[in-house]
């Protein structure tokens, strides 16, 4: 059966080669955006029909999506649940998702438990998702702009770099404040009211 | 008393600290058979006592039963349920058998028993959601017309504790829409 969230979370996972040592944000804190509260509708490219999220704000400076994606072919209807936490830095907006639930059981993806970071932008009824793109991180790393790992490994046949930034929460937070971070992003999802 | 927190569709949308609705120690239905009513899969949304929207998400499982996703939606939108129900037809009652799983995440402590909700769609696809009234069922119960208890004061929750043939019976015949006075939600399909 299709993972749950299949549009949001699968299309995270999948496309986050990158890790992250810390979620983003730590340093300064996390606040909720009460721009993304209600429901966005919107898919992967993987996925037929559109899936539901609908994004609740919790008291604790976290918010829960609750997601639901109707049947497709042979996929049953299915749903679950994210954790957010969201923080402006600079000019950037980013939220760092985890994957809570799966059809009221605990979640079974491999990246279940995993904090995956994303940029995002609002325009308008229009939801913009981002995930670190692993090449232009790689050349960031490379570089010497931002501290990290780049491990060779396999998983099967394919030959993978895991690319991890180990920069702290501090100095991964003063370097996504940056104007031009968001470069490092590339798009992924785009929801609509 | 069993009390339930929160203000969302079916067994839900009791006002703060309302009484549990009635409910069944048996499903409605068993003698004709469960069967999954396809009308109701999918979406629909509507607007709850407090005046906010919610979507209602109903998901068919391959047992038999269903899952109904109930989410608040829009600004100050706040909670979230999730019930499981089985249907059935009995003469031309429609029933869903609810049980309130979890609010917010969290598990319910709802009784064992499921509340035999009424639904009806009219000619627009206008879903309909009526719950058993209290006082109508303790009436009842009273009267001997059905099977029951309940507990005691104006707040004690009442139990229809009739097997399932006299269950089916009573809620297969024309008098058993009167248990039911005033709607509890509207619903439209949206998807």
């Amino acid at each position: 059966m299709r993972a749950i969230l299949a549009a949001a979370l699968m299309a995270f996972a999948l496309s986050a080669c990158v890790a992250v040592k810390e979620p983003i944000g730590t340093s300064v804190g996390y606040a909720n955006d009460p721009a993304l509260e209600g429901t966005w509708r919107g898919k992967s490219a993987e996925d037929k029909p559109e899936g539901y999220y609908h994004v609740v704000l919790n008291d604790d400076a976290t918010m829960t999506v609750v997601g639901y994606a109707p049947a497709s072919g042979d996929d049953k209807a299915s749903w679950g649940t994210l954790t957010l936490t969201t923080v402006a830095l600079g000019p950037n907006r980013y939220m760092n998702v985890r994957e809570t639930g799966e059809n009221g059981g605990p979640p079974k993806d491999r990246s279940a438990g995993e904090s995956i970071p994303l940029l995002y932008r609002i325009d308008g009824g229009k939801l913009s998702i981002f995930v670190l793109d692993e090449k232009k991180v790689t050349d960031a790393i490379r570089a010497g702009r931002i501290q990290g790992t780049i491990t060779p490994s396999k998983v099967g046949a394919l030959s993978i770099d895991q690319v991890t930034i180990t920069a702290d929460g501090a100095h991964l937070d003063a370097f996504l404040k940056r104007a031009d971070a968001p470069e490092l992003f590339t798009p992924v999802m785009t929801m609509h009211r | 008393m069993t009390r339930i927190k929160y203000v969302l569709a079916l067994a839900a949308t009791l006002a703060l600290g309302a009484c549990y609705p009635p409910i069944t120690t048996h499903p409605v239905g068993t003698t004709a058979g469960l069967k999954l009513d396809p009308v109701l899969s999918g979406t629909w949304k509507g607007t709850n006592s407090d005046g906010k929207p919610f979507y209602m998400h109903f998901l068919q499982q391959s047992d038999g039963t269903l899952v109904v996703v109930i989410v608040e939606t829009g600004p100050k939108a706040e909670d979230w349920t999730v019930v499981t129900a089985t249907t059935a037809t009995l003469g031309a009652n429609h029933y869903m058998n609810a049980q309130l799983q979890w609010t917010n995440g969290k598990p319910e402590n709802a009784p064992s028993g499921t509340v035999p909700v009424l639904y009806r769609m009219d000619a627009k696809g206008t879903l309909t959601f009526l719950l058993p009234d209290e006082k109508t069922v303790k009436d009842a119960i009273a009267a001997g017309r059905i099977k029951g208890w309940t507990e005691k004061g104006d707040l004690g929750d009442a139990t229809i504790t009739a097997d399932p043939k006299a269950l089916d019976a009573y809620f297969a015949a024309a008098g058993a829409a009167k248990l039911y006075l005033n709607p509890l939600f509207t619903v439209h399909k949206v998807d």
